[in-house]
């Protein structure tokens, strides 16, 4: 290192890395001694990438001098008159000498790029280059070894593989493990790390006094076996993957998601194997047949946040969402941050543009909108029947199979009724029948009429129809069908005084968004003066107008009664009073109840122009929709008869031919008829079907949905999107692996389900190393692979290589256990360390990365939520369902939401709910709940592998002042006065007991019980404060304890709740 | 930025930070170092490892008005708009432009000049609207840059873009960055606060997020704590009912006493952390409602402010209280003002939003400069995006709407670092086109930064495997030197 002179910023360099002693790692401080064989992959890459790639790797678009230090061919290339590295020579190799040119504008890395290599950087650059420049491949994209255990000299000490691997490097830096912890650690370790909540008192004392060989063992197959196991971890899955309650863009609206949160949990309590969990999530729906359970499951590709911002262009707004679900893929199942490739190569890892698209056409054929509608229900979805909605619906089906059959039954036995109906209603078409009387008009409006409309009272009278009118099928023989322009003229007819009774009926049909009127005879020319029978989109309404808006009569139905696109009967009666309650409306001959708009008739209703069909004969108020059978008449006629004439013109044809002459068909149409019209028999029968259908609905609209991928049948073609810029279509690319990675076995179905099972193959480098490092990190505090999102050149080298390679072929091998996985680690010797340090411990391994002891860290946000509550008995262990919503300060969600968002107004549960553990608190991504966010859980906006772990004072606000925390301290109080035993010491024993799963020190005693004895003095002078601090939270206080005594306790609580040991995973 | 500079950086940094030996933040090596923890303004130990030069700015305030207000009826006169009044947007003008689909499908796209009235002050003629008088008192003292710009075009991306470098969820704040880079000023106050106070538009206004003052990737120790109106103003700041401040030291003691004695057995000087945060919080429960009451204000304070300083959770009230932070050492303070969105009723609702902000971001400066404290505050007005000069929705000669318009738009800038007294960058006739000197919303973070005195391309934190910028990756962007003084 002569050559290279050490300047006064070295010396500091070297000081500062003595004084926080963190800087050099193991493998460094090894690469760094003299008698250590340099390798590429461990000393020199992360070294070029982070000066030299961005100019000199994969992104082709930014390379400079066509030269990539990324891959071997590059680095040993030559050039006219040198070469890049000569092995074994680094006075020839150009790589070492343009780091060391003298000439500043020859050397690498150029001043402006702002990067710069150190000397050691430099030194072990010639190095490596002395000792003949070996290469390798970046080690996660080589397919993992089978390594046999080290040896190692302190036999004695490891319990499994694991711990070889371990030891072995200890050993070589001479650093003791440490010793076992204590079973009273242990358990609360165990309880902590495989559920997520803390032992009861006296599991405790069972395990630690089991004598037992295998109490250990045990243990951990009990707590693997409990249902709380399932709940924790898929709280780290469900960080994993972004799963939220709300879309997470713009009006962040409710999204009903939480099948698939209960879809994890589940899974993970039956030890789906992990190939299967993968297999599921990514691609669940293209499995033959898929059940219900593996369609929830594809809702894995569906946790992405979404917008329907107005104004959003649809296409950027697809493209984002399939990027977004692309990243997700590789940071998740491969740890590779292909989010860079969207707009360009990747800068560091072999990742390029077309690599990246050709992932995205795997997620590009999604069967739904981009934009969520800001629906909960955004489609594709499924409908998730829970057990009561199932039970309810099985029996609706019983009950509705029963009255089929009395139906069924009913109809056989009806012929004779039938028959009388026929010949009774056949009298009703003779010329005496009672419908002829007051008739003034009678339109059939059939065909045979064209091209013009007949009156069968006065059948000379013909009128044409104008503008736009086709002939449809009608309710008898033909109906008009009239477009916006279409009407008829019928002359001077029914020019009724307002003291006339008068009737207006026919058959309509419309799209149930129609206004207009359907007949009229309005004199626009005098205040619109006259009458008009109107239809308003489902309802009808009746005018009587003698000077227009205000002197006037009008009526409406109240219900909707047109159903779009279907035959309604519509009739109005008037009776001459001048009153609107006068007016009576009758759908398919039934009367239905009318609103009253106005009832103010004060003059005539009579007029000087023709009554219109279709509109107000002036071009406005025109009816849309088809028509048959209308008629008119110049008196009220009665309900019987309405309900008569209803039931007739449906087979009114039929019905002209004598009863005897009738074939089978038309019997039986006529019998269809009868029976639903008429026999009240069988009415009742479709009535109570209805009815059922109707609380069917009601039962099914409430079945909870959930977000589900499902492919659209015709595939989208993908393009590489230049800039990444949705509107920029570059080249077509076709579904495929990237091409780093082992290719895709052609016999694999191109689709999610082939990529699922690539990820699976056994040549795969990433899946299994990624997957084996996050469970890992779970247990041990941070993963062999630090940065467990990025296995890329830039992501840490693993500490512990071998253990990572061994681990990961021992999952997959032994079919993709989770459970035996997690036996492993929590069996080894490594994890049964304690996690007190010493000095030798933080001098060598400062960060712990050697693994030398157990690690000690503050619990999760949600940990130390569950816990609290299971300590004080609050905690109520229900499992799945609604995510539930535990207390939070006022206007956390107002202070920030759209005003219009149905998730602008929190609103606590009250009861149990707010009580359950927190993988259930409902998760509003734009702003999360504070408890969790304040102690570093991620928002759910974006995938989250790792969390960081800060000590904030907001974070000590929350866990002593806020209302679940210090109610928690109160119940704590409670339970340990009713439960402790009779003296105050077994009280606080008790209490004790609980937070920490141990015995308190004389020291310990002395310092809470003088806290106790302080706060009692005081709250038994000052009631009112002592009432207050048992008042808190939801639940009122125990009235048979005595007031001041329980608020001592709880402050005495509230410090036990804030222990660092009661916070710490020790 | 030297070598050893980066060493350190990386150490103070990533361990400083992080869980390890040496704990978190100041807070926890003054502890070590028996620095006393109470201090006006602290030795910059950390900012000397990370600023490259004198900064000017030491800290900053950002008056943020969300919805995109209009700079054609505020800062960007155009009075030729006059006789374009329901004439059609020319096509040579617009370029195929894309607009949002809110608009996208009107038949016509008729110009709005707008109704206001506008004249110039100070230094630079800086043309100023009539709705902002008092904005127009401080001409002298601010920069208006007429030509920011973005690519984005709906709010939740534009605002998302504007304070975290992107349009998709998932990056630091602006306020996380600065309070990573800058560190802590006053240990009983966060380091970086956020507002959101009421607006007086009736109608729906756009939603904020939580991430605009999030995190991101980076410690959330580093996230804006909010100042709320309501409640405690800061979160589970007040103890309990009947819980007295006294209880609450009685109760810290026996803590800290027991978590004293777990740091002699297990030698884990994150326990020696934790308790210091216990105190710092107990400090903060005196030190906050001491901030938040204003009851030591004389009677000029509210007159210079006017009426509403004295109502909480008004945009006036957020002014005054970020001067009080100011002078305590909060190093970031950001105030989100919502209901600029001016789709419809542009002329009903932009007067109340600025009577809303005039008077108050103008008291602010003057204030400051009254103090003796304009000189290292920077301080920033405006919003995501501007609005088009083409009328949504129906025109007539007193009322109007705009719709988004990523293209240009207007912020001012004032105090620590900058100018006073200028104007930066020219746009067409239409308010449509940036014609000269374009700033885009990465050189606008840049220049903020630069204030501070941070090098937007070293001020950097690893994650997902790479060197994670406020501004973008491999985005280039510029400081605006002409803005600086």
């Amino acid at each position: 290192m002569t050559f290279i002179p050490i300047g006064q910023s070295n010396i500091r360099s070297a000081i500062l890395i003595f004084i926080f002693g963190t800087l050099v790692t193991s493998w460094n401080m090894a690469a760094l001694s003299a008698e250590t064989e340099l390798q590429f992959d461990r000393d020199i890459r992360t070294i070029l990438s982070k000066n030299c790639f961005s100019c000199h790797g994969p992104d082709s678009s930014k390379r400079k001098a066509q030269l990539r230090l990324d891959r071997q061919d590059g680095i040993f290339s030559k050039r006219d008159d040198h070469a890049i590295v000569v092995p074994g020579d680094s006075t020839q190799s150009a790589l070492f000498q343009r780091l060391i040119s003298e000439e500043s504008s020859r050397r690498m890395p150029p001043v402006d790029s702002g990067k710069e290599l150190t000397p050691q950087q430099i030194h072990l650059i010639r190095k490596w280059i002395d000792q003949g420049a070996p290469w390798q491949t970046h080690w996660s994209l080589t397919t993992p070894q089978r390594y046999s255990l080290p040896t190692v000299t302190q036999k004695d000490w490891p319990r499994n593989s694991i711990d070889y691997f371990v030891l072995a490097q200890l050993e070589k830096i001479g650093l003791p493990p440490s010793p076992e912890a204590d079973r009273r650690s242990l358990i609360r370790r165990l309880y902590l790390d495989l559920t997520g909540l803390p032992p009861e008192s006296h599991e405790v004392e069972a395990f630690v006094n089991d004598p037992s060989e295998n109490a250990y063992g045990s243990l951990v197959d009990h707590l693997l076996d409990s249902p709380y196991y399932g709940e924790h971890m898929a709280r780290y899955w469900l960080d994993i993957v972004r799963y939220g309650d709300t879309h997470g863009l713009h009006l962040d609206n409710y999204r009903e998601m939480w099948p698939y949160r209960d879809w994890i949990v589940s899974a993970f309590n039956q030890n789906m194997p992990f190939d299967q969990f993968t297999i599921e999530q990514l691609a669940g729906d293209l499995l033959p047949d898929p059940t219900l359970q593996q369609q929830i499951a594809s809702g894995f590709n569906r946790c992405n946040v979404t917008t329907s911002e107005g104004g959003s262009i649809k296409e950027e707004v697809y493209v984002r969402n399939v990027v977004d679900r692309v990243k997700a893929f590789g940071t998740i199942f491969m740890g590779l941050t292909t989010g860079c490739a969207v707009c360009h190569d990747h800068k560091y890892d072999p990742f390029s543009m077309k690599d990246f698209y050709q992932l995205f056409a795997f997620f590009n054929n999604i069967d739904g909108e981009p934009l969520d509608g800001n629906r909960k229900d955004h489609a594709p979805v499924v409908r998730v029947p829970q057990i009561e909605h199932q039970q309810q619906l099985q029996q609706f089906q019983k009950q509705k199979n029963q009255i089929l059959s009395e139906q069924s039954i009913r109809a056989e036995g009806a012929d004779k009724d039938c028959k009388q109906w026929i010949l009774k209603t056949q009298t009703l078409l003779q010329d005496n029948s009672p419908l002829l009387i007051g008739l003034l008009g009678h339109y059939p409006i059939d065909k045979r009429d064209t091209p013009e409309l007949i009156n069968l009272v006065n059948p000379e009278q013909k009128v044409p129809f104008h503008g736009s009118t086709s002939w449809t099928t009608g309710i008898s023989r033909e109906a008009i069908q009239l477009g916006k322009e279409g009407f008829a003229n019928l002359g001077d007819i029914g020019n009724f005084e307002r003291t006339q009774p008068f009737s207006l009926g026919a058959w309509i049909k419309t799209n149930g968004n129609q206004e207009g009127s359907l007949i009229a005879r309005i004199d626009h020319e005098h205040g619109n003066r006259g009458y008009e029978f109107t239809v308003e989109k489902q309802k009808i309404g009746l005018n009587l107008i003698h000077l227009g808006p205000e002197n006037t009569i009008q009526v409406r139905t109240k219900e909707n009664i047109l159903s779009p696109d279907s035959w309604t009967h519509v009739f109005v009666t008037y009776d001459g009073s001048r009153s609107a309650q006068g007016v009576r409306f009758f759908s398919n001959g039934q009367p239905v109840s009318s609103e009253i708009q106005k009832d103010q008739l004060r003059g005539t209703t009579i007029n000087q122009v023709p009554l219109t069909l279709g509109g107000r004969g002036d071009g406005t108020a025109s009816f849309e929709g088809e028509i048959d059978q209308l008629r008119i008449y110049g008196r009220s006629v009665p309900e019987s008869l309405i309900s008569q004439l209803a039931n007739l013109d449906p087979v009114r044809e039929i019905l002209e031919i004598k009863a005897e002459q009738h074939t089978r068909d038309q019997f039986t149409t006529l019998k269809k008829q009868f029976l639903e019209r008429i026999d009240t028999r069988y009415i009742e029968l479709v009535n109570e079907l209805q009815t059922i259908d109707k609380r069917e609905k009601e039962v099914t609209s409430r079945i909870p949905t959930t977000l589900v991928f499902r492919e659209q049948s015709e595939l989208r073609p993908a393009y590489i999107l230049v800039r990444g810029q949705y509107d920029q279509k570059g080249d077509p690319v076709f579904r495929e692996s990237p091409y780093a990675l082992p290719p895709m076995n052609s016999e694999l179905p191109r689709n999610r389900l082939g990529l699922a099972k690539w990820l699976l193959t056994e040549e795969h480098p990433l899946m299994a190393r990624v997957t084996v490092n996050r469970f890992w990190q779970q247990c041990f505090g941070r993963g062999l692979v630090n940065t467990s999102e990025d296995f890329g050149i830039q992501g840490e080298r693993p500490s512990h290589p071998q253990l990572l390679d061994w681990l990961a072929l021992e999952f997959r091998e032994k079919g993709w256990n989770i459970k035996s996985l997690m036996r492993l680690f929590l069996t080894s010797a490594t994890y049964r360390q304690s996690s007190d340090t010493n000095r030798q411990q933080q001098n060598l391994d400062p960060e712990n990365k050697l693994l030398s002891r157990a690690p000690r860290f503050r619990l999760d946000a949600e940990v130390l939520r569950d816990q609290a509550l299971a300590i004080s008995g609050l905690l109520i262990r229900k499992s799945g369902g609604p995510s539930v919503k535990p207390p939070q300060p006022k206007g956390i969600w107002n202070a920030v939401g759209y005003t219009a968002s149905d998730t602008a107004n929190f609103k606590a549960d009250v009861g149990d709910n707010i009580y359950r553990r927190s993988v259930y608190t409902f998760w509003k991504r734009t702003a999360p709940p504070p408890t969790m966010n304040l102690f570093d859980a991620p928002s759910r906006e974006s995938c989250s592998i790792r969390r960081e772990r800060t000590n904030t004072p907001l974070q000590a606000l929350a866990m002593l002042n806020e209302v679940q925390f210090f109610e928690a301290a109160r119940h704590l109080a409670e339970q340990s006065i009713r439960n402790g035993g009779v003296s105050e010491q077994q009280t606080l024993i008790y209490m004790f007991h609980r937070a920490t799963s141990r015995f308190p020190n004389a020291q310990e005693i002395e310092a809470l019980f003088s806290l106790y004895q302080s706060n009692l003095t005081e709250f038994q002078s000052d009631s009112e404060s002592a009432m207050a601090i048992v008042s808190s939270g939801q639940l009122p206080p125990d009235k048979t304890l005595e007031t001041a005594s329980l608020a001592s306790w709880t402050m005495v609580a509230n410090v036990l709740l804030n222990l660092d040991e009661v916070v710490t995973r020790n | 930025m030297s070598t050893h500079d980066r060493l350190h950086l990386g150490l103070t940094r990533r361990h400083f930070f992080s869980r390890t030996k040496y704990g978190i933040a100041s807070a926890a090596l003054s502890s070590l170092l028996n620095i006393p923890s109470t201090r006006a303004e602290p030795t910059d130990t950390d900012l000397s490892q990370i600023r490259h030069f004198a900064p000017k700015a030491k800290r900053a305030i950002y008056l943020f008005a969300a919805g995109a207000p209009s700079q054609l009826d505020l800062l960007d006169y155009k009075p030729k708009m006059k006789s374009y009044f329901d004439k059609e947007l020319p096509e040579s003008v617009r370029r195929g432009q894309r607009l949002t689909t809110m608009t996208s499908g009107q038949a016509r796209f008729p110009i709005a000049p707008s109704i206001y009235k506008f004249k110039q002050y100070g230094p630079s003629g800086a043309w100023i609207s009539e709705l902002l008088p008092y904005t127009a008192k401080m001409a002298n003292d601010i920069a208006i840059v007429k030509t920011v710009w973005t690519e984005a075009i709906n709010h939740d991306p534009a605002i998302t873009y504007i304070t975290t470098g992107d349009q998709l969820p998932g990056k630091a704040s602006l306020g996380a960055w600065l309070n990573y880079g800058l560190g802590t000023a006053n240990d009983n106050l966060p380091a970086f606060v956020v507002m959101t106070p009421r607006w007086s538009a009736k109608r729906d206004a756009q939603a904020l997020y939580a991430r605009l003052w999030g995190n991101g990737f980076l410690p959330s120790k580093f996230q804006g704590v909010a100042l709320r109106s309501q409640g405690d103003p800061v979160l589970y700041l007040s103890n309990p009912s009947g819980v007295s401040q006294k209880t609450r030291r009685r109760m810290l003691d026996t803590l800290n006493k027991i978590n004293q004695q777990q740091f002699e057995t297990t030698q884990d000087s994150e326990i020696q952390t934790r308790i210091s945060q216990y105190e710092m919080a107990y400090r903060m429960q005196i030190s906050v409602p001491e901030l938040t009451s204003l009851s030591d204000e004389p009677e000029s304070t509210f007159k210079l402010y006017g009426p509403d300083s004295r109502q909480p959770g008004t945009f006036a009230s957020s002014c005054l209280l970020a001067r009080r932070m100011t002078e305590r050492g909060v190093r970031f303070v950001q105030v989100f003002h919502r209901g600029w969105d001016h789709h419809g009723q542009l002329t009903r609702d932009l007067p109340l939003q600025c009577r809303d902000i005039d008077q108050p971001a103008y008291a602010l400066v003057q204030d400051l400069k009254q103090r003796g404290l304009l000189d290292d505050t920077l301080v920033i007005w405006g919003g995501e995006f501007g609005r088009t000069t083409y009328c949504q929705g129906k025109l007539t000669e007193e009322s109007y709407g705009r719709d988004h318009h990523p293209r240009n738009f207007c912020i001012w800038m004032a105090g620590g670092g900058i100018q006073g007294g200028l104007v930066h960058g020219q746009t067409d006739d239409f308010s449509y086109n940036i014609t000269d000197k374009p700033v885009h919303v990465r050189d606008l973070n840049a220049t903020i930064l630069h204030c501070l005195g941070m090098n937007h391309s070293n001020l950097t934190f690893p994650f997902q495997g790479l060197d994670q910028r406020l501004t973008g990756i491999d985005a280039k962007a510029r400081i605006i030197h002409e803005l600086l003084s």
